[in-house]
């Protein structure tokens, strides 16, 4: 077989098959056609079920028949003791895979390079891909510290010489690694514990530490199919649990690193393993891939059930080693550049996703700011300009004008940066997280306590915060000033989504900033409606309220991500989610009366398979997702309609029928009613245009509902107030201004061609409103527009001296009480400063304090300060300007003590309130137990009544000396427990439930995420072709 | 139920149907009631409270049986019912709960002592007294009662004839009284006018005065609490000196309490018609002074009102002085809307001043009978009701503003009481819970 070779080197090539018939004739023709030809080539077959066999007959190559579970590594020893050693000082084994094939000088290459390097021991060729020969796949391989397979090559790669450097590297793949024998047999050769994957990695960290060298030969190329690790055909091998490959290769993985890595290190290589790990599992399962997340767990798993294992491969380790661990380090990637390349890979997949024409733009389009054609193909003497930031804004006007709001808007906010609060807008909280945790809390510190459900818009600016790393006021701050900027742009993209021109997109968008409801919301603090003029554009144009819901049109990906939008937007409003309730529900009611028939001839499973049910199903999804995943709030807006009319914040004063008719929302600090909303004309042209009128009568009903709820007065989030109709009032907006600029660009060059009539009257009316609301906006709203009701600068209305008292084991509140001429209004507050969310927490006070502020201010409250005094209101509050007559009358009623009297207002002292929490014996002593903001401890010595100066919910529990003690609710409508004996008590609000229904929100909020974000594939059903 | 096919179709178009929508949506708005922020008012008279100054003889006369009272004293607490129509002062003042009608104390000193009537007062953020003397002959006591449950705080401003003198603060415990003689806010000065401001508390405060030569008495009376500071004022009642009254002598007090002087122009209006005295037009009166001017010259054939105009706000007091041993002082009021007393046997004199007024007056008669009558007058009326009267009540039932007072005359001395309108019946606004209270 071996022919005279010029080098004084005996090659033997082992080729290892199992199932690879596919690639096998190609390998052993390009085994048997090296240019420097293989002095001896064996072969060896782990029980293959396919023609292999045959195919190594047929091609005279000696082999032997194994077992089909051996691992390469056995395979590679059986195969050694089969050939013995014919030259000890020069013979060099060859691994080859059977889905690998050599390029014909790969062995002449890789020989000649060992030869001019006698201190290697180790080279291998520059893997390329089967099906796509320029695909690179490796030039040397390493391990991350994460257990990923290193290769310092970009993804999809091209290979054009850029690597074509004989290079040191850790260690070769083994298919085509060429490595001498003596130097094999004395590490031990492929570690039997790899039975497949990173058994080369391991071969070659230790030889590395044992003192010899290995490269990478690129000149040399071998076409690797890379069928296992592809999931191209089974893995069989005794280790592989369950036959998956990742979890095999994960597993060995994770082996490499804990038997090879200095003692020292494995702490942090296991710590850095399981987080990758379950990171990795995140992201698969996001994915939509389970059986890798499982993988990605149970090979960590699989470690750690076999720490013996671990134990005798280091031991084995350390007998060869002659040099440190950290002799590898150069080889191994920093975990900096991990998340380097982790981030350019997330950056890539979503710029692909996010502009996917720009892979398949011509080559002259990418070279931005250089004109077609300027450059020749092979012209490499003209200096390529570097584009123009000018040039790029000008071909891009949306942005500019975006620009130009938002300095519109900088201006307009001078009175409102900081810390913003007013109108329907209170303060924030220091940290998204407070609101987090709020979220989460069963018990809300509002007014005499509250167990009402928080809403989920709460938690999503809680997230939403990370960035501005977690500094809510900023983004407060950010949100109100960017958002006309913002809505600017997502309008123009939705536009244009719909068909219309890029001109009209950007009026259109223009008329939709410059709206009297945009400024109206801003200046009055209403940051639901905020939201809702930026998502609803984005969510209408997608149609989800389409009386037909088909399977082939729809996909279950396009429901959730609908769904999720859309909860989004209903958790600013729940207006709105009344109506997608209110409407899905008919649809889905109308669909399932129309498929009846179909139910009753075919029976359920017939009904099952058809497309009726699937777009059922579908519609279904619909409606009640973003119900489940804004539940439990959902849940209680169901238990109270009325709070369907509440918008985030605090109530406040909206406008009149008239000023809603006009697409204006009214109230304070709304553009007048002069700068006229083109809006109402839209409405009158859709109406008069034939063609339009259905979008007519989306709008009208859309007003008509405004105008019906909005003189309504609701009560709620501790206020009274107006329904708030903004919301109603955008989508009218939105459903009549993309069909109206769309009808405008057709008709308009038509106009042109006729006879003056009503259609140039109407369009230049139409056009002269549109001017005078896109020129008066903006001056409107840098001038008086900028006195809004949501100011800037921290405000207290809680005496500094009241709110450090709410530090005290006490933990006293306080009333505080405005008047004014037209009303006296009150409210409580335990220190600290109203919070968001806090209004939409806040319940109706117990009556037996509306009882006593009554009768206090009416002057006949002689037992006012007891009742309050009950309630834990230790300080009374008359906030400046103070009403002389609500003052004295305070201090002519008794059980007040008049403390102060300051330019701030009046403070009085409840005489004899109560602390949170009052241990009252049988025998009339009383005992203050210190108490936390939901909890409170302490021991007693006798039996009496623990009273709780909070408003009664069933769920205060109380365990004595962890004996559970019922909660009643006495005559003052406080919870109370009554204690047969002294002990230690435990009180708390028992959040249980609600977080069993917090976690079922996340739980379908997961759900709902995975299912609307694109599907993994597996690697078997990745086409071959794209992989290798 | 046959579906008219005509209707069917207009619900088809589209066009009908959009101005529908919005029809039905105005209409609904319409419909809603949109009244603002919901808000309960209570209904009710204030609790007043009733001096007890002067010694002698000291009632208070109630309108009615069934009203709770107490004497504010720490020890009490609860109101009673006293059953009677007038109850007898000891040395504490009187609180009287809400009810209809106005309460008031009345003091006689028998032997010509004199007499002096105040109408019991709800508790006031700031009463104006002008009248009263720190002069060697005067015995006057300013006295402070806090009927409320809570320690109180008063400040008083008082002023002399050469300036305003440093604010004196007084601190009363709950549920009492406080007594300061005005010798020691004004020493030696017989002119002086008092700001009386309650800083905390339900405080009422009365001014008595009293004058003595040795052992002679000179008479007695409230200085009942004057209106704000105004540029119109109008003290409703004075005694008329004439012919018959002899030696009745009238002057006017006046303060201008801000900054600036004043040019005052007085008028004397009565049945004899309107004028205005010499001297006493567009006279300029310094700043921050008490000033006290006779009104010499004057005959009169009935009482008259004094009416006040001035460009910068002043307080004003009428004090007269018969020569039969007692005097009165005459405070400006307020236009009155309902007032009713019960009048204790007394037959006063009503004096209306106002342009074009109506006053429907409803009599209790002394046989239990009841009666109406209505006054109606431009300028000037006064009406004497006649001793069969129980009680009455006054109802201004005109447009425009009328101010009135009485002249109660009797054996042992006269006095002046204004028809004021804190016997009309407040309206508390109760309390909403609104979280507003919390924010900007």
């Amino acid at each position: 077989m071996a022919e005279s070779m010029d080098d004084n080197f005996t090659v033997t090539a082992i080729l290892v098959t199992h199932d690879g018939a596919t690639w096998l004739p190609e390998v052993i023709a390009a085994l048997t056609t090296q240019s420097r030809p293989v002095d001896r080539i064996f072969a060896v077959d782990t029980g293959s079920h396919d023609s292999s066999i045959k195919l190594l007959h047929a091609s005279g190559i000696p082999f032997v028949e194994e077992a089909r579970d051996m691992g390469y590594g056995d395979a590679i020893e059986h195969a050694l003791a089969l050939t013995p050693t014919v030259d000890e000082s020069n013979e060099w084994l060859w691994l080859i895979h059977d889905d690998s094939a050599p390029a014909r000088e790969s062995l002449a290459t890789l020989l000649a390079a060992i030869a001019e390097r006698p201190q290697i021991a180790i080279a291998g060729p520059k893997v390329r891909g089967w099906h796509d020969r320029d695909h690179l796949l490796e030039v040397g391989i390493s391990i991350a510290p994460t257990g990923g397979r290193y290769t310092g090559l970009e993804r999809q790669e091209q290979d054009q010489g850029q690597h074509d450097e004989i290079r040191s590297v850790l260690a070769v793949s083994t298919a085509g690694m060429l490595v001498r024998r003596d130097v094999f047999e004395k590490l031990g050769g492929l570690d039997i514990n790899l039975a497949l994957f990173r058994d080369d990695v391991d071969f070659g960290w230790r030889a590395a530490v044992a003192g010899y060298g290995a490269i990478c030969v690129p000149e040399a190329v071998i076409y690797h199919a890379e069928a296992a690790a592809n999931e191209r055909r089974a893995v069989d091998v005794s280790e592989a649990f369950l036959h998956r490959p990742l979890l095999l290769d994960r597993r060995n993985a994770a082996y490499v690193l804990l038997v090879n890595s200095s003692w020292w290190m494995l702490p942090w290589i296991s710590a850095q393993l399981l987080i990758t790990s379950s990171a990795r599992a995140i992201l698969n399962l996001l994915m939509k891939l389970p059986g890798y997340a499982g993988d990605e767990i149970a090979a960590v798993g699989l470690l750690l059930i076999h720490p013996a294992e671990l134990i005798v491969a280091r031991r084995q380790r350390k007998k060869l080693r002659l040099l440190a661990p950290r002799t590898v380090a150069p080889f191994i990637p920093s975990m900096w550049s991990q998340i380097r390349s982790a981030f350019d890979h997330l950056r890539e997949t979503i710029s692909e996703r996010l502009h996917p024409q720009a892979e398949e733009a011509p080559v002259e389009a990418q070279t931005l700011g250089t004109p077609e054609g300027e450059i020749e193909e092979g012209d490499f003497t003209t200096p390529l300009v570097a584009p123009s930031i000018l040039k790029n804004l000008i071909r891009k006007p949306q942005v500019v004008i975006a620009i130009l709001i938002g300095i519109i808007s900088l201006i307009a906010a001078r009175n409102r940066f900081g810390f913003l609060s007013g109108g329907a807008l209170v303060a924030a909280p220091a940290s998204g997280m407070t609101l987090l945790r709020h979220y989460a809390a069963s018990w809300h510190l509002i007014g005499e306590g509250s167990a009402a459900q928080m809403p989920p818009w709460i938690a999503f600016i809680g997230v939403s915060s990370i960035i501005t790393a977690f500094n809510m006021k900023l983004l407060l701050s950010l949100i109100f000033i960017v958002a006309p900027g913002v809505t600017y742009l997502a309008v123009y993209r939705v536009l244009l989504r719909q068909g219309v021109q890029r001109n009209f997109g950007l009026i259109g968008a223009g008329i939709y900033v410059a709206s009297p409801l945009l400024w109206g919301a801003i200046n009055q603090g209403r940051i639901g409606t905020l939201l809702v003029l930026q998502l609803a554009p984005t969510l209408l144009s997608l149609n989800p309220l389409s009386r037909s819901i088909t399977a082939a049109g729809t996909t279950w990906r396009k429901i959730f991500a609908l769904s999720l939008l859309a909860s989004v937007l209903f958790a600013f409003s729940p207006l709105l989610l009344a109506g997608w309730l209110f409407i899905q529900g008919f649809h889905f009611i109308t669909e399932l009366i129309e498929n009846l028939s179909i139910l009753r001839t075919g029976g359920f499973f017939s009904f099952m398979e058809s497309d009726g049910s699937a777009s059922l199903k579908r519609r279904l999804t619909l409606w009640v997702t973003p119900f489940f995943l804004l539940f439990p709030w959902s849940g209680s807006l169901l238990r109270h309609p009325t709070q369907f009319l509440l918008e985030p914040g605090i109530p406040t004063p909206s406008g009149n029928r008239w000023e809603i008719f006009f697409f204006n929302p009214g109230g304070q600090t709304t553009p007048p009613l002069w700068i006229a909303s083109p809006f109402i004309l839209f409405l009158i042209a859709a109406l008069w245009i034939k063609q339009l009128r259905s979008y007519a009568v989306m709008a009208s009903v859309a007003i008509g509902i405004s105008l019906g709820l909005s003189q309504l007065r609701v009560v709620g989030h501790g206020s009274e107030g107006k329904v708030w109709t903004g919301p109603i009032i955008a989508i009218a907006m939105i459903v009549l201004l993309a069909p109206l600029l769309r009808y405008f660009q057709e008709s308009l060059p038509h106009l042109r061609e006729r006879g003056l009539g009503a259609g140039h009257i109407g369009s230049a009316l139409l056009a002269l409103v549109t001017a005078l609301s896109l020129i008066a906006t903006p001056i409107w709203v840098i001038t008086s527009g900028a006195n809004s009701l949501v100011r800037g600068g921290e405000f207290r209305v809680t005496p500094a001296f009241v709110s450090a008292l709410t530090q005290t084991e006490e933990k006293p509140k306080t009333i505080i009480l405005k008047s004014t001429q037209d009303s006296t209004s009150y409210f409580i507050t335990r220190g600290e400063e109203l919070q968001l969310g806090d209004p939409d927490a806040a319940i109706a006070m117990p009556v037996q304090i509306l009882h006593a502020m009554d009768e206090l201010i009416a002057g006949t409250g002689l037992t006012s300060s007891k009742v309050l005094g009950k309630y834990g209101i230790a300080y009374l509050v008359l906030r400046s300007p103070v009403s002389l007559n609500v003052a004295r009358t305070i201090d002519g009623i008794g059980g007040f003590i008049r403390m102060s009297s300051t330019a701030d207002g009046i403070v009085w002292k409840v005489i004899g309130a109560s602390p949170r929490v009052l241990f009252t014996s049988r025998t009339g002593g009383i005992q203050t137990i210190p108490s936390l903001d939901i909890s409170a401890s302490g021991d007693v010595d006798r039996p009496g009544v623990i009273t709780l100066a909070e408003k009664f919910d069933k769920n205060w529990h109380l365990l004595l000396d962890g004996t559970p003690i019922p909660v009643l609710e006495n005559s003052d409508g406080l919870p109370t427990f009554t204690l047969p004996t002294g002990g230690h008590i435990e009180l708390s609000h028992d959040g249980t439930k609600h977080r069993a229904l917090i976690s079922l929100q996340l739980l379908v909020l997961l759900v709902s995420v995975v299912m609307a974000l694109p599907a993994g594939r597996r690697r078997k059903e990745v086409p071959i072709e794209e992989l290798v | 139920m046959k579906t008219n096919p005509f209707a069917l179709s207009m619900l088809k178009n589209r066009f009908v149907l959009s101005v529908l929508a919005i029809a039905i949506g105005l209409g609904t708005s319409f419909i809603i009631p949109s009244a603002e922020k919901s808000a309960t008012v209570v209904g009710g008279y204030q609790a007043t409270t009733c001096p007890a100054l002067g010694g002698g003889y000291s009632s208070v006369e109630l309108t009615n049986t069934t009203v709770g009272i107490r004497p504010v004293t720490p020890k009490s607490t609860k109101l009673i019912l006293h059953h009677q129509t007038f109850r007898q002062l000891n040395n504490s003042p009187l609180y009287v709960d809400s009810t209809f009608g106005s309460a008031y104390t009345l003091t006689s000193q028998g032997g010509g002592g004199g007499v002096a009537a105040a109408l019991c007062q709800p508790g006031s953020a700031e009463q104006w007294f002008v009248g009263g003397s720190g002069g060697l002959t005067s015995t006057g006591v300013l006295e402070m009662v806090n009927s409320g449950f809570s320690p109180s705080t008063v400040e008083i401003h008082p002023y002399s004839s050469a300036a305003s003198l440093p604010p004196v603060t007084v601190k009363i415990p709950a549920n009492s009284e406080n007594r300061l003689r005005v010798d020691a806010l004004v020493p030696g000065d017989e002119l002086m006018a008092l700001d009386v401001i309650t800083r905390s508390g339900r405080v009422t405060s009365f001014l008595f005065d009293q004058r003595n030569k040795g052992l002679r008495s000179l008479g007695m009376d409230y200085a009942a609490g004057s209106a704000a500071p105004a540029t119109h004022i109008v003290i409703p009642v004075g005694l008329n000196p004439s012919t018959q009254n002899g030696k009745v002598a009238n002057s006017l007090r006046l303060l201008v309490p801000g900054p600036l002087d004043a040019t005052v122009t007085m008028q004397i209006v009565s049945a004899d018609g309107a004028f205005t005295p010499v001297g006493f037009d567009s006279r300029k009166v310094a700043r921050g002074k008490v000033i006290q001017l006779p009104i010499n010259n004057l005959i009169l054939t009935s009482p008259f009102s004094v009416v006040i105009d001035s460009d910068r706000p002043v307080v004003a007091g009428l004090f007269t002085q018969t020569p039969y041993g007692d005097f009165a002082w005459g405070a400006a009021t307020t236009p009155f809307t309902r007032m009713a007393l019960n009048m204790a046997g007394l037959q006063p004199t009503l004096v209306l001043t106002g342009s074009q007024f109506r006053v429907s007056v409803q009599m209790v008669l002394a046989n239990g009978k009841r009666t109406t009558r209505e006054l109606t007058g431009d300028s000037f009326l006064t009406w004497n009701p006649g001793g069969a009267v129980k009680s009455l009540a006054l109802y201004s039932e005109g447009s425009k503003p009328v101010y009135g007072g009485l002249l109660i005359r009797s054996a042992n001395g006269f006095t002046y009481l204004p028809v004021q309108s804190n016997t009309t019946p407040t309206q508390t606004l109760l309390p909403v819970t609104d979280v507003h209270t919390l924010t900007r």
